[in-house]
């Protein structure tokens, strides 16, 4: 206590009564509660943010390998592609066939039994306009009306083939 | 010592011995006045100092997050965004019956940085079998001093993924694509071939480049400073566009044929080199175009300048006897002449006295001749006689509008325009020359142009490679075409056409390229070979050709065969002979009906 509260100590104390009212007492949210349901809020909030976070990285995660799995099936196809093509190219199909010793198919021919006589004329075979080696092989020879001939697809050797 | 009241110095009294000590008060504090003064200005000195740092940071903030705002982020976004190409898939090249003639695979990189090898001998040891190379090599490969080699290029990935599985230290594997030519060396210079830059560098490939390679696409996302992509966070994509895929009018089956047959009558006839050219006349498409020398498009890089060029398109070559077609067409045309014109043929011809004799390939007295045996003959003096009639003018005109001179717009680079000198220019022996084919230089597909229009009843169809597009959706467009140009009439083409039928025939030049099914009607030729240094021309050298139509009544394929250098020189004996055979598989591939009988077999 400073000196200068030594000198107000040594005046006399007057009493002084406070007045005094009543108080109404007033209602109190009980904390526990508040308090409880502001952490179960907060709780409820970021698990629920964790667990949809959790779904989004699962999600990519299918996602990516989703993408992976095209990529490689589109890799394979490509490759399997490229091989069809290297079993197709002509050379091979020649080498093989040379090997299998075939030929490349040559011009019609029309056997004539002995005593035999043409008559009347030829028509196209179904299989004429599609066979790279004898187109003419419905005709017999003295026909020379061509008009039954279409030309339809250049290169019927395409339908003829089954693709692979 | 105590002090009392009114102290003064006089001699102090002896010490007295006191009962209690004395009370001692507190000291005596001076109670200084509080200077309320000085608190104030501590704290308005506190008050100024706080709003200057205050201003001060607010005035930084506004800098850089207002007005330096833009910049700032650009160089965060650049730091902390990459942008990484999407490559784009080259367009496919298709034939005319759509097999895959060039297409894009992917494939695998390995490369090593040989300071990171550990064990140089093991690792090659382990790599030798998957890339299918020897250790030396790899070995090698690997005591480089560079900080990077390439030990494959083009492996399969099946192979690179095992390479990568081995996990061996200093040794990577990158993914790829590189263009594959399943058929290997078919087509190989129409086809071209593409750099490592994916950038096509000839023929078809560099021709249609913009069309194949499409867009490359671009995707731009955050990594962190380990450059690990940052997930979930914005990414801009920008996807590539696939390339376009091309079908040209190529048939790959066909072309093989003429390979092969080409290459046969090279090795047969010792020729230098050879080329054969299949087209469609009624609209221009090119069936076949082959070359030898040739090379493999999928190892382009030890090929020969040689073996790469398109010798059909971008050389030219006097065509000797096979232009009289053009001399006969003129003539026929301006009707100086009809097929049963007889023509008197001398021994000997001095066009230009003193100046140049012209002889025929057999010597022979004086005959006369109708003027289709002049053709199917190869008589040089009877055409000679026929072009005197003609005239300087109409001949070079003749020239000029079957296209001699200029580009017939064939879409591959470096195409030639051939050489011919104009009109004005000629001298008294160039009407010989240029009537037998010696003074004028073209390219075989020119040649084969010319035949074209005579098959096609007079009209000049411009040659294309090009059938269709096809765009990423599958959908086929077909190309524009130019349109034909009519240089014959229809009745001058259809009797040139019969008079070359008699080239083929007995008595003809080109018998050796009938065939039994089809009316053939062509040219032979046998022309000498300018000397490329002086003027004149090569001892000993001829370029041999068989150039023509099947069938003649209604021509479907019209076939050129020019062999350079051959033993024997004619062309009746070394070229007809190929376009018998592949005249014949065009033919039947073409699924012409015959227009001779099949003989019968008894």
């Amino acid at each position: 206590m400073s000196y200068a509260g030594h000198a107000r100590a040594s005046r006399p104390v007057r009493e002084q009564r406070a007045s005094l009212r009543a108080v109404i007492p007033v209602r109190r949210v009980p904390r526990l509660l508040f308090l409880l349901l502001t952490l179960a809020v907060m709780v409820v909030g970021v698990l629920g943010l964790l667990a949809l976070n959790v779904s989004v990285n699962q999600q990519s995660f299918e996602i990516s390998r989703l993408q992976r799995e095209n990529q490689a099936a589109e890799t394979r196809w490509t490759a399997l592609q490229a091989e069809v093509d290297r079993l197709k190219a002509p050379s091979r199909i020649a080498k093989a066939a040379s090997a299998a010793h075939l030929v490349p198919a040559g011009r019609a021919r029309v056997v004539a039994w002995p005593g035999s006589r043409v008559r009347g004329r030829g028509s196209a075979s179904p299989g004429a306009a599609t066979s790279p080696a004898a187109p003419g092989a419905g005709r017999v020879a003295g026909g020379d009306d061509q008009s039954g001939w279409a030309l339809g697809d250049p290169f019927p050797l395409k339908r003829y083939l089954a693709e692979p | 010592m105590a002090q009392g009241r009114g102290t003064s110095r006089r001699r102090p009294a002896p010490a007295r011995r006191r009962a209690t000590p004395p009370r001692r008060r507190p000291p005596v504090r001076y109670r200084r006045r509080a200077r309320r003064g000085n608190a104030r200005r501590r704290l308005l000195a506190l008050l100024v100092v706080s709003v200057l740092a205050f201003l001060a940071i607010s005035g930084r903030l506004i800098v850089l997050q207002v007005l330096d705002a833009g910049s700032l982020d650009q160089a965060a976004a650049k730091q902390r965004l990459h942008a990484i190409e999407l490559p784009a898939t080259r367009g496919r090249v298709f034939d005319r019956d759509g097999d895959d003639l060039a297409l894009s695979v992917p494939a695998r990189i390995v490369y090593a940085q040989p300071r990171l090898v550990r064990d140089k001998a093991d690792t090659a040891r382990r790599l030798a079998p998957l890339l299918r190379r020897s250790r030396a090599f790899i070995a090698g490969r690997l005591a480089s001093r560079t900080p990077w080699v390439y030990l494959a290029r083009r492996l399969s990935v099946a192979r690179g993924d095992r390479v990568a599985a081995l996990k061996l230290p200093g040794v990577g594997v990158l993914a790829t694509t590189v263009r594959s030519y399943p058929s290997g060396k078919v087509a190989a210079q129409v086809l071209g071939f593409v750099g490592d830059d994916g950038k096509g560098l000839a023929g078809v490939e560099q021709q249609y480049d913009a069309l194949l390679r499409g867009h490359p696409g671009q995707v731009r996302l955050e990594r962190d400073p380990h450059g690990r992509a940052i997930p979930q966070v914005q990414q801009e994509l920008e996807r590539a566009v696939p390339g376009t895929d091309v079908v040209l009018t190529i048939d790959q089956h066909l072309q093989y044929v003429a390979e092969q047959s080409l290459a046969r009558a090279v090795r047969q006839y010792h020729a230098k080199a050879g080329s054969v050219l299949v087209m469609d006349p009624r609209n221009g498409e090119v069936l076949a175009m082959a070359n030898l020398p040739t090379f493999d498009p999928n190892r382009f890089a030890r090929s020969t300048a040689e073996g790469r060029k398109n010798r059909a398109v971008t050389d030219v070559y006097e065509p000797g006897s096979t232009n009289k077609t053009l001399t006969a067409a003129a003539a026929l045309q301006h009707r100086v002449v009809t097929p049963r014109t007889r023509v008197t043929v001398p021994p000997a011809l001095e066009l230009c006295p003193g100046v140049k004799t012209f002889h025929d390939a057999h010597s022979h007295g004086t005959e006369v001749l109708s003027f289709a045996d002049v053709v199917a003959r190869s008589s040089n003096i009877g055409t000679i006689q026929v072009a005197r009639a003609l005239g300087p003018q109409r001949l070079a005109k003749a020239e000029l509008d079957f296209g001699y001179g200029r580009r017939t717009g064939i879409d591959l680079p470096g195409e030639s325009p051939g050489i011919i000198l104009p009109v004005k220019d000629w001298r008294c022996t160039d009407l010989g020359v240029n009537a037998i084919g010696q003074g004028v230089a073209v390219t075989v597909l020119q040649m084969a142009s010319v035949y074209a229009t005579v098959a096609n009843g007079g009209v000049l169809m411009a040659p294309t490679l090009l059938r269709g597009t096809v765009d990423a959706a599958g959908h086929f467009e077909a190309s524009k075409r130019r349109p034909g140009r009519r240089v014959l009439s229809a009745t001058t083409a259809r009797t040139l056409s019969r008079i070359l039928e008699g080239v083929v025939e007995e008595g003809g030049t080109g018998t050796l390229a009938a065939l039994d099914e089809w009316r053939v009607a062509g040219k032979t030729g046998t022309a000498r070979k300018p000397d490329p240094k002086r003027r004149g021309y090569l001892a000993g050298a001829y370029v041999a050709s068989f150039i023509g139509f099947a069938p003649a009544e209604r021509p479907a394929a019209v076939v050129a065969v020019v062999l350079d250098q051959p033993t024997p020189i004619y062309g009746g004996v070394v070229a007809a002979p190929v376009f018998r055979e592949v005249a014949g598989t065009a033919l039947r591939r073409l699924g012409m009906p015959p227009s001779l009988p099949p003989k019968a077999v008894r």
